[in-house]
């Protein structure tokens, strides 16, 4: 009811495809390890998969001003780049940004961010670790051609105690937001998780203001989920810890000033939890500021998946709604908006393998169709990711048996 | 003597090869299965962590007095991170654990791996099952208490630990 595909097939063409089979079906990098003292080296494992990119471990797409489709994804611990001018049909040639070999983040919620402003800077961020303590460092790379170079990657601060995990959000001022997981406080006073910090760029990533903090406490494995506020500001979502050790979720809006406001919390799930949950939640904000969020819990109160929103004005959210059903093996959960029209989809493991489940909201998340499977996939797969252009929505997928995949959602008559 | 030495190789080939396996090897897509069939019928623990969490690394020594003070205990390590050997060897014997039954993920945890272990675990870390022989598992997120888990060992010797768990 959703499909209407637009699947990459077309990476065959040009010269990218051969590119891809040489580079993205490269069977054995990950498997083996250097630097082994005890261990034998497991024998090289092909991937399994020729599909382009079904190599790839993550892919996280963004679209630049003009439409064009951006693209950053992992393999073998290197981060690459390419861009498509036809919604995937066909891509320039790859570029490598980085070598993650040493210090590779190899968390569930660890993935390259990209953002293009409407200047032609794009900005790709991502991490590693950089010591014994796993304590992580922010890398960017940036480009003033809208992706046809990039500068060799350069590392945020390379003094600081821990940054790990950054998100990116272009503000309509046209500043570039960077937030991520911060050890300052944690790490020196040995306090559970981490805190969020945050920093803006005027020159499209080039330079950064001196980092911050926006919140004082948050789960340190865990992605920050980030959007703008009709307003063009950029509004966080985020796995908080409050007293007790309960791991729950808050929303934090940045000011006119670009100073971080308040957490608002999300609900109440009352997760007691010392773990790394490694799954962050999804933000999105309609048009007329009803602010949308989904997250994963196993806490007292309800386990599984869950989306709530408030309306602009609102001081709570409203009910959470489970996505998927209470015996359902659901994870991954993203939502995003078009107008007022918004998208919820969600990954499900039934023992064999993996679906996206999608569900529509027409009238601003009152009403829901029901679920739909909109993608499926034996075997591995990342995050399934929500974007979109000026007219059209789409699920980014990627997986071993399909490769990476674009694919339309038509609002469902 | 003979006899001797052939009742010797067999008692070992009668062990499989993961029961008190020493050192870091390889967690790949069929390894829960053949872990499994090597430790049936005897009490189990599974610890799963990853070097990037902290709680799992900071309780790490922890599990190594608790290997240490239970002798004969089947406990079995595994690193979902695909963290480097050398580094995970060395916290592992940092924390007392060296040489034990310890496993590394090749190539990382996906939803079928996970599925195997339990059906219901999203990867969050520390994670530990605790499997009794009959089969019942019992699970555990975050960190432990060591207490409790004395107490469920304790409780396995006893004659009436078939009956119980969950």
């Amino acid at each position: 009811m959703f499909l209407s595909p637009i699947r990459l097939r077309a990476f065959v063409t040009m010269v990218f495809a051969a590119m891809l089979a040489l580079l993205l079906a490269n069977p054995a990098g990950a498997q083996t390890m250097s630097g082994m003292s005890m261990m034998h080296p497991m024998p090289p494992k092909p991937c399994g998969s020729a599909r382009p990119l079904g190599c790839a471990d993550t892919a996280t797409p963004a679209f630049a001003p003009d439409g064009t489709l951006l693209l950053a994804w992992t393999q073998d611990r290197n981060v690459y780049f390419a861009r498509s001018k036809d919604l995937g049909q066909s891509w320039t040639l790859p570029v490598r940004i980085g070598d993650a070999a040493s210090g590779f983040d190899g968390g569930a919620d660890a993935r390259p961010q990209l953002v293009a402003d409407a200047a032609g800077h794009v900005l790709i961020a991502y991490d590693t670790f950089k010591d014994a303590h796993w304590n992580a460092e922010i890398w960017l790379a940036s480009s003033s051609d809208g992706g046809a170079h990039f500068d060799a990657p350069r590392a945020f601060e390379p003094t600081a105690v821990s940054q790990r995990l950054p998100v990116l959000d272009v503000a309509a001022s046209g500043k570039i937001l960077m937030a991520w997981q911060d050890k300052r406080l944690s790490g020196p006073q040995k306090l559970p998780g981490a805190s969020i910090g945050y920093a803006w760029s005027s020159d499209g990533g080039r330079t950064f203001s001196p980092s911050q903090l926006a919140a004082k406490a948050s789960c340190e494995c865990c992605r920050i989920g980030v959007t703008n506020t009709p307003d063009g500001l950029p509004i966080l979502a985020f796995r908080t810890i409050f007293p007790g050790e309960v791991r729950d979720h808050v929303i934090l809006r940045f000011l006119p000033s670009g100073a971080p406001g308040q957490p608002q919390r999300v609900s109440v799930d009352d997760w007691v939890t010392d773990a790394c949950p490694h799954q962050g939640p999804s933000i999105a904000v309609s048009a007329n500021g009803t602010v949308h969020v989904a997250w994963y819990t196993r806490g007292n109160a309800r386990q599984g998946l869950f989306y709530a929103n408030a309306k602009s004005d609102a001081s709570t959210f409203g009910a959470p709604q489970r996505l998927g059903n209470p015996d359902d093996v659901a994870s991954r959960p993203f939502v995003y908006v078009h107008g007022d029209r918004v998208w919820r989809v969600w990954k499900k493991f039934d023992g064999h393998a993996s679906q996206v489940l999608i569900q529509h909201s027409r009238n601003d998340g009152r009403d829901w169709s029901a679920p739909a499977v909109i993608a499926s996939a034996a075997g591995r797969s990342d995050h399934p990711l929500l974007l979109g252009d000026r007219d059209h929505v789409f699920l980014s997928w990627l997986s071993g048996e399909h490769g990476y995949q674009l694919i339309e959602l038509k609002d469902p008559q | 003597m003979k006899r001797c030495r052939l009742l010797l190789a067999l008692i070992c080939l009668s062990i499989s090869p993961f029961a008190g396996a020493a050192g870091l090897q390889w967690y790949g897509a069929d390894s829960w299965t053949a872990l499994r069939n090597a430790h049936a019928s005897h009490p189990w623990i599974v610890h799963l962590w990853g070097m990037s969490c902290d709680p799992c690394r900071q309780e790490m020594p922890a599990w190594g007095r608790f290997v240490h003070d239970h002798p004969g205990t089947q406990v079995t390590f595994i690193e979902i991170e695909q963290a480097a050997p050398p580094e995970v060897e060395s916290a592992l014997a940092q924390a007392g654990l060296a040489g034990g039954d310890q496993w590394l993920s090749a190539d990382g945890f996906d939803a079928a791996q996970r599925y195997a272990i339990d059906r219901r675990w999203e990867g969050e870390i520390p994670f530990t099952l605790l499997i009794s022989p009959d089969g019942n598992v019992k699970t555990m997120t975050g960190t432990m208490d060591f207490r409790r888990l004395a107490g469920w060992v304790a409780a396995q010797k006893a004659p009436s630990a078939a009956t119980r768990t969950r």
